[in-house]
């Protein structure tokens, strides 16, 4: 109980991670399904405390009518704890032959239940015709005896005709006393579906061990897919009194297409020794009439498949984003042509990039039948994002056995797709799958409005470094300014000095009014104030101090000058007392004494 | 105080606009190479888009019809060089970003550039996502902002207090930002080329006889270190180092 246990616990093991992704519910049922291994471990182990229970043994054979050359099989099967149990005593079987073909365990897990049984196999061969009754079988096992059922079984003579093909050079005659050796070919099913599987089997009946080496040349199949299906049979047969060993070597065929074929006849060469002479046996041929699969109830999407099939379909996820690809696996499983089998029909996806399947197959020849499975896989990216559902993929198959045609259909899938960008800098595929894709470099631009020379760098023209400069330069103008503001402000000299042409010219207006009423008198005088008001400005002193005596001597007046301020003062002081009449005279003293602060301004301010 | 402010705007405007632009005849060309790319002359196309190009206009449109061109005749190397030198000129144009990755993906070196940690690696971002151009025009106003600021500092003595603190904002920025020009212009002197012939030797110094360093492969971007003779003295990806003939590269 324990011992066996251990394997199931592996084998239920990858179901944890068989798509690689762990999510939650596959731990949840994980656990579930450990912790319930767990517990009938315990009560495995309990069980096996207390004694070895067998809940089951029984005899059963695979017919229970046959010729007299045929074989049957016995099998004597022991259900419940099967760990240890002792091989079973057979019946006495004085009507047969009775040959061991060995035992062989198999373990099942049905609702939660573990069924073991061990099966011990042999094969009868009736040595006469009648009808016979095989007795119970026993088991002792810790004391405890179990029975088996008797069993009754009917040997017909001479061979089945089910099993005997009526062509052949030379027909087997279970009467006539047979050579030492000889062959023979047969199909388990002459009349086939285009695709269906048969049988043909090449049996190599011996009446005496071969001494030499032999050579088999296998038949021509025309017209047929074959398979070999291994391993070679051994065993004893009775013809025509004399027990032969017999080997045969079954092979798989699958009619391509209809019609009526002939199986050409194999050889076999028995090379000579020194015993005995060389020996080619040659085998009868086989005629095989092929059907049509039938026109009634073939569905559209029927692309040759005969046999039986089972259908399951996995996706990888059910959410994934925009550049992330899903692959939905679709197998077929079963029997029949697994290699030849075509695609399934894939359903329509408008909301998905779909790319070429990646298939394999895997075909057994286990128990003489072609059996297996073909996986497809598909990738497929999403195109946008959403919730989309993947229609089942469906696969049509024409069951021989049942002589009617069958749909399978997968399961329905709903894929969420989230957004994402999908960055084509990023994704660095190789050359193959840049073909794969189509993908392809960007296309031209179209002529633009202007085409602008950028080539050049701003700093290697000049015009750069002078928007470099020039503001700086306003800057330092900008300094220079409020230097300026601030000593108006701060230095009344300094305004005074900076006012002091402006009120000249502005008192000098005044007198040119009163030069144009002829007012001698008023004229003089503002001249006079005009310009000891400029000169007390520029110097900085009470404009009281300014005298015709102190302008003589004041040096800070430049003496190319001097003359001109003298005499308009002077001229001013003789004014008052005489009137000059003239107005030429008065007009050219104010031009004079203009001209004199214009150039007094210019020589101070340099 | 007017006119030059005055002056001073119209530099700045002569900056930004006073490109020189091309005639109607050069904007027929390209018409013209378009139409033959269109009709799949790409041989024909090659030399249109060159011709514009030996008028003296750098434009990355050019460059990048010409290397799409370039790509479509299986010149590789050419194809790469074109991208490279349209990328220089306008380097986050996406278009030229895809159809250079997607060259550089059919070529046979692969070269991967070390991942450098995160200052470094945004460091490169800015000194290869834009031009020296546009580097030099945030510089500029930036610039011109610290001026204005001191302007004001100087003219306005009510505000000084406050007026310290952009100052001072604008004056490291302005370091910084003139810091990075000299760095981008540093970076943008230092001469790339692209291999033009399906292979070549590297190898360990400037002489036939010399070891083989290294080989690479048409399309492979190198800088350049050094020149002498025929020789010129290359760093592959920052790494692998060796002189190679200057006829087997061309510079971007």
């Amino acid at each position: 109980m324990r011992l066996f246990l251990i394997p199931v616990m592996i084998l239920t093991f990858p179901t944890l991670k068989s798509d690689g992704m762990l999510t939650t519910r596959h731990i949840v049922l994980g656990l579930i399904s450990w912790v319930l291994l767990g517990i009938l471990a315990i009560d495995g182990l309990f069980s096996v405390a207390e004694s070895a229970q067998i809940s089951q043994f029984r005899a059963e054979v695979d017919r229970t009518s046959l010729a007299q050359n045929e074989t049957v099989n016995y099998r004597l099967i022991i259900e419940g704890d099967v760990t240890n149990v002792p091989t079973p005593t057979l019946p006495p079987l004085n009507e047969f032959q009775a040959y061991s073909s060995g035992r062989s365990q198999n373990i099942s897990i049905v609702n939660g239940r573990i069924q073991a049984s061990v099966t011990f196999n042999y094969i009868l061969q009736p040595k006469q015709p009648g009808k016979f009754t095989i007795a119970p079988a026993t088991l002792t096992v810790d004391g405890k005896t179990y029975q088996t059922q008797s069993l009754t079984i009917e040997v017909t003579p001479g061979r089945a005709p089910a099993n005997m093909p009526p062509q052949g050079s030379r027909p087997p005659s279970s009467q006539q006393p047979r050579a030492d050796y000889f062959v023979e070919l047969s199909v388990d099913n002459d009349t086939p579906y285009v695709n269906e599987m048969i049988t043909l089997s090449f049996r190599f009946y011996r009446a005496r061990n071969v001494m030499g080496g032999l050579n088999y040349t296998k038949p021509k199949t025309n017209g047929f897919w074959s398979q070999d299906l291994p391993p070679q049979l051994d065993y004893r047969e009775n013809v025509g009194g004399k027990t032969y060993l017999v080997a045969e070597l079954r092979t798989a065929l699958f009619p391509t297409a209809s019609g009526t074929y002939t199986i050409e006849p194999a050889t076999l060469q028995i090379r000579g020794t020194f015993f005995q002479a060389a020996q080619t046996l040659r085998s009868n041929a086989v005629t095989v009439k092929v059907k049509p699969l039938p026109t009634a109830g073939r569905p559209a999407n029927f692309s040759g498949a005969v046999g039986q099939y089972r259908l399951s379909t996995k996706v990888s996820q059910t959410e994934t984003d925009l550049n992330t690809p899903i692959t939905l696996t679709v197998t077929l499983s079963g029997k029949g042509n697994i290699e030849m089998l075509s695609e399934p029909s894939w359903p329509e996806l408008p909301d998905f990039k779909f790319y070429d399947s990646n298939s394999s197959s895997n075909v057994k020849t286990d128990n003489y039948v072609v059996s297996g499975s073909k996986t497809y896989e598909k990738v497929l990216i999403p195109k946008r994002t959403g919730t989309f559902t993947i229609e089942p993929v469906t696969f049509s198959y024409f069951d021989p056995k049942s002589e009617r045609y069958r749909t399978l259909k997968s399961e329905t899938y709903e894929i969420k797709v989230y957004g994402a960008e999908i960055d084509e800098r990023e994704t660095n595929l190789s050359r193959q799958d840049i073909r794969l894709l189509g993908r392809d470099i960007r296309h031209i631009k179209p002529v633009p409005a202007v085409l602008q020379n950028r080539g050049i760098w701003y700093t290697e023209r000049l015009s750069f470094w002078l928007a470099i400069i020039l503001p700086l330069g306003g800057l330092i103008g900008v300094f220079g300014y409020q230097r300026h503001r601030e000593r108006l402000e701060a230095d009344s000299g300094y305004a005074r000095s900076r006012q002091a042409a402006k009120m000249a010219h502005k008192r000098l207006s005044t007198a040119k009014m009163h030069l144009t009423t002829h007012d001698s008198a008023a004229f003089h005088a503002e001249v006079q104030h005009a310009l000891t008001h400029y000169l007390a400005d520029k110097l900085n002193v009470p404009a009281g101090s300014i005298t015709l005596d102190r302008v003589r001597s004041l040096p800070s007046i430049p003496e190319a000058l001097r003359p001109t301020v003298v005499s308009i003062l002077e001229k001013c002081d003789l004014a008052r007392f005489a009137p000059v009449q003239h107005v030429s005279e008065m007009s050219e003293t104010l031009t004079t004494t203009q001209k004199l602060i214009t150039d007094l301004d210019k020589t101070w301010n340099g | 105080m007017t006119p030059s402010l005055f002056r001073l705007i119209w530099v700045v405007f002569f900056i930004m606009v006073g490109r020189a632009t091309a005639t109607e005849a050069l904007l027929a060309e390209l018409e013209k190479a378009n139409q033959l790319y269109e009709a799949e002359q790409y041989e024909a196309a090659i030399e249109h888009y060159q011709a514009i190009i030996a008028q003296g206009i750098e434009n990355p449109l050019v460059y990048y019809n010409l290397g799409n061109a370039f790509f479509k005749s299986n010149q590789l190397g050419n194809a790469i060089l074109s991208y490279e030198r349209a990328r220089r000129l306008a380097p986050r144009d996406e278009d030229i970003l895809v159809n250079l990755e997607f060259t550089r993906a059919q070529i046979v070196d692969r070269v991967e550039l070390p991942d450098e940690g995160f200052l470094i690696n945004s460091y490169h971002f800015l000194l290869t996502r834009f031009t020296v151009n546009e580097v030099l025009r945030v510089g500029y106003v930036i610039y011109l902002l610290l001026i204005l600021n001191m302007a004001l500092w100087i003219l306005v003595r009510r505000f000084r207090r406050w007026l310290v603190y952009p100052l001072v904002l604008f004056f490291v920025l302005t370091l910084m930002v003139g810091g990075f020009c000299y760095l981008k212009i540093q970076h943008d002197q230092v001469p790339t080329a692209v291999v033009m012939v399906t292979q070549t030797n590297v190898m360990t110094g400037p002489g036939e006889n010399l070891q083989v360093a290294f080989k690479v492969h048409e399309g492979t971007i190198l800088s350049i270190l050094e020149t002498r003779g025929e020789w010129v003295e290359v760093v592959l990806a920052g790494k692998l180092r060796g002189w190679v003939k200057k006829e087997t590269l061309v510079e971007v």
